[in-house]
Parts: C-alpha cells; structure tokens; sequence
C-alpha cells in the first residue's frame, strides 16, 4: 500500500512533463485543423489603447 | 628530493595549515562531483521505477528542440546579417555532433552513470543557448555555428544516449515500451520547441528586434530547469535487482540473450552492422517525405499552404505517438518481427501512395503517410531494445551510441535522394504532381534492403560474450 503522500508527488513528476507534451500536441493538433476542414480559431486581437 | 621535501612537510605541518584548509575547501567544493556519480544514484530499497521514465522524458523533450530550430532561420538570418542557408548549418552541425558525440561518450556515459550524463548534457546544450543568443548580441555566425551547433550539438548526443542504459536495466520486463517512452520525449521536444519558440519571440519583438535573442535566453533558462529536474530524478537500480516476479528466462527467447558483449566487442559483429542497416534504411525512408512533408501535399492534391502546413503537424504526432505505440508492440512481438512490419507495412503503403494521387483521394493519401511516419519514429524507439535482445545491458547505452552514427548518414542521403529524383524528374518534364511517384518507390527499395539486413539478423556468437 503506497502513502498518499507519495502518490501525490509521483503524480505531481508525471503531470511535470505530461504538461508541456501536452501543449505541444495541442498546439500541432491547432496547426493540423486546416488539413480538415477546420478554420483554426483566430488569436486574440491586442486590446484597442 | 621528494622525500626530503615529503618530510619536511610533515615535521612542519603547522606551517601548511592553509594548504590543508585549501585542500578542504576543494573537497567541499568537489562535492557536486560525488552527487552525481553512479554510485550516489543507486536507487534505495522500495524506490518506484516508473519515476525514471519522466527523468528521461524531461531532458529528451528538452533536447528534441533541435527538430524545432528552423523557426529561428528567418529571425536569426535577420540579426546576424546572414543567409538562411548560414543558418541552418547550425542545425545541420548539431545533428552530426550529436551522432559524432554519441559514438565518442557512448563509454564514458556507461562508466559516468546517467546523472552526471544530463548534467554534462544540460551544461552543454543550455550552453549552446547562451552562446547562440550571445551570437545574435556580438552579431556573430561563428559563435553561433560553435555555440548551438558544436557544443550544443555534444549535449544531444549526451543527453539522448543518456537514460537508454539506464531504462533498459529497470524495465527489462518491458525494454521496448520503456525505452519508448523516452525517446518518444525527443519527439515530443519538437512539437514544443518551435511554438514555444514562436510565442517568445512574438512576446519579445520589439521595433527592429526580432526577439530571438531573449527567446533563446528565456529558452535556456526553461530546459535548464528541466534538464536538471532529469538529472536530480534519475536512479539506477541496485546491481541485483529485478522487478518484483520476474524472473529472467534463459534461452526463453532465442533472439534475446542473456548474455553480454562490450561495446568494443559489439561494432566487430555482423549484427552491429545489420543493425546499422536496419535503423539507417527505416531512417531513410521517412525523413526524406518528413522533410517535404508541405510541398509533397502540396503539389500532388494542389492544397493552400496552409493545409501543407497542417499535415506537417498531423505528421509531427504521429512521429511521436509511433515511437511509443510500436515500440510497446515490440515488447509482445520481439524486435525482428516489428521491424519486419515497419519493412513490409512501409513497402505496402508507400506503393499505395501514387495510386491515392490518381484517384484524388487525399484522406487516404493523409492517413498512410501518417502510418508510414510513425514506423519512422518507431525504428529511432526501438531500436535501445533491439539491441538490448542483441548485446545484453552490460555497455547497450554506448553501443546505441555508436549505432546512432547510422542516423546522422539517414539525415544526408534521405533528403539528398528524394530531393535529387524528384529534381531529376521534374526537369526531365514529368509534372510536379506525378514527380514524387518515382521516389515512393524509392523508398520501398530502401524499405527493401532494411528488410533484407533484418532477416539476416541472428544471435550474436558466444564467442563475443563478456566472460563472467
């Protein structure tokens, strides 16, 4: 039986580098929309001064 | 006279007092040195192994920037007064360093351990950084040719040989996944660096400034927290340990050993060199359409940039997906059989391509190149375990090494052969739709031969075994 404790910081290494993996795949997912069909959601316009 | 000087030392030792305090200083100063040596990363009773995948994913999907560099070609060109062409020799010197590295440390990295590895890795690749960024300060193409191509071309090669070793001896239940994993991270770094890459840049920008400098700053300040998260984590298991149940089957298997052959030993066998053939034809194969990826979609179904843009991102994932996916797989099938797959899959599909052209179908054209590429991936991931089954875990991190250098001759003549046909066959009138028919079937003679130096693969003579 593994402590909480330990689990929460195994956890926490994993989510380390399963986050910027992650982003990565959603932004290569974002520039492969076009392939389908799919208009890629435009980027938010700075905000007027 | 060294006696005579030893002696008076010692009658005099008052006297040498801040010579011995010096030599403290020194050993308290040398104490990162004992930290990261093999011994002090000897895992502890109880210590859970699937900690070790994520030390080598962080430091490969560091590394894995490399594939991400040429969105600074531009900006870069732009700052150093230098044609892209200058530029992307940085790349290209990175890419032979880290073969050239692999192959020179491969020993080094075994005796070393795998955190003083990373360590070395991140000085020098987090180095090249600094250096690039203070090439575009000094407006220097050298200092950056040096900078992220020489040294931190070595930090490659370190960084990607590093946890090979190390993985294979915790998961030998499971070589092909674990070693998967990591080398899926390397893949992984590609489909971060260059958005991260982007977003700096566009965050930093400012007038004339193209951003690159402080992007490469911040960028080595975020792999340096990564890279050394990797090194901190990273454990090997105690000499005797073995996952709980498991047991090693002799002569089980025939195609994996249980024996071990030194690195020395390993580049003088056949399978070495079948094995050279084996990754540099798999390699070959794939990174001449990776590279062209846009312009093949392009001219073949005429779609907008955009789309050839978009299909280089699909294509991206499943480089990396593959690497994990196939290489688990190869961990129930044995590692002659998977690549028996990605050879004869590989000739199948590509030979289907020109027919996708004919008939307009761009789905299936999208969804078997897909395939195809990550059976490219594959053959990068599964190899460590390949030549675990081959050459035991006793020197497999510096003998992957070595094989490595079969990559860097993929990265020359996979482009230059299907740049050279398709060239050829444009000038000789064939239209730029039709161009690339030509070279798929290219690509299944080169599938063709990987598939040939597979088959002859066999288990290593016992002569080449490491006495116990």
């Amino acid at each position: 039986m593994h402590h909480p404790s330990r689990i929460s910081r195994n956890l926490l290494i994993w989510l380390l580098v399963a986050v910027p993996l992650g982003w990565g795949i959603t932004k290569s997912v974002q520039k492969s929309l076009p392939l389908f069909g799919v208009e890629p959601a435009p980027a938010p316009s700075a905000p007027k001064k | 006279m060294v006696n005579i000087l030893s002696d008076y030392c010692k009658r005099n030792w008052i006297f040498f007092a801040p010579v011995r305090e010096i030599r403290q200083t020194r050993t308290k100063f040398l104490m990162p040195a004992s930290f990261l040596s093999r011994e002090a990363t000897i895992a502890p009773s109880g210590f859970n192994r699937w900690l070790v995948p994520p030390a080598a994913i962080a430091v490969h999907m560091c590394i894995g920037q490399v594939y991400g560099f040429s969105v600074f070609n531009k900006p870069l060109a732009a700052e150093l007064g230098a044609g892209i062409t200058q530029i992307q020799l940085a790349y290209s010197i990175a890419l032979v360093m880290l073969g050239l590295s692999a192959a020179v440390f491969g020993k080094w990295v075994e005796r070393s351990g795998p955190r003083k590895t990373m360590f070395a890795s991140w000085l020098c690749f987090c180095g090249g950084l600094l250096l690039s960024a203070l090439a575009v300060q000094f407006k220097s193409l050298p200092l950056l040719l040096a900078g992220y191509g020489v040294l931190g071309g070595i930090g490659l090669g370190l960084g990607y040989i590093s946890p090979v070793s190390t993985l294979v001896k915790w998961f030998p239940d499971r070589p092909g996944m674990a070693t998967g994993m990591a080398i899926m991270g390397f893949g992984g770094g590609a489909l971060i660096g260059a958005p991260l890459a982007q977003e700096l840049m566009k965050h930093f920008a400012a007038g004339g400034d193209t951003g690159a400098m402080r992007a490469l700053l911040t960028m080595a300040g975020i792999y340096s927290f990564f890279m050394l998260f990797g090194a901190f984590l990273i454990r090997v298991p105690a000499k005797d340990w073995k996952p709980s149940g498991w047991e090693p089957q002799e002569h089980a298997k025939p195609m994996v050993t249980n024996a071990n052959v030194a690195v020395d030993t390993a580049w003088k066998t056949p399978q070495f060199w079948l094995l050279w053939v084996v990754l540099c034809m798999n390699v070959s194969a794939g990174i001449g359409i990776l590279g062209r990826a846009s312009d093949i979609l392009q001219d073949m179904f005429s779609v907008s940039v955009a789309i050839g843009a978009g299909f280089t991102g699909l294509l991206s994932i499943f480089n990396m997906g593959g690497r994990f996916v196939w290489s688990s797989v190869s961990d129930i099938t044995g590692r002659k059989r998977v690549y028996c797959i990605y050879f004869i899959l590989g000739i199948v599909l590509y030979a289907l391509l020109p027919w996708t052209q004919n008939t307009g179908n761009r789905v299936l054209f999208v969804a078997l190149t897909a395939i195809i590429i990550s059976m490219y991936g594959a053959g990068f991931a599964t190899i460590p375990a390949y030549l675990r089954d081959m050459f035991g875990t006793y020197q497999v991190g510096a003998i992957h090494g070595r094989l490595i250098t079969s990559w860097s001759m993929a990265a020359v003549i996979g482009p230059m052969l299907i740049n050279g046909l398709y060239d050829s066959r444009v000038k000789a009138g064939v239209p730029k739709a039709e161009a690339y028919n030509g070279t798929f079937f290219l690509m299944c003679g080169l599938l063709a031969l990987g598939l040939i130096a597979n088959l002859l693969v066999k288990p290593v003579d016992s002569k080449y075994h490491v006495k116990a």
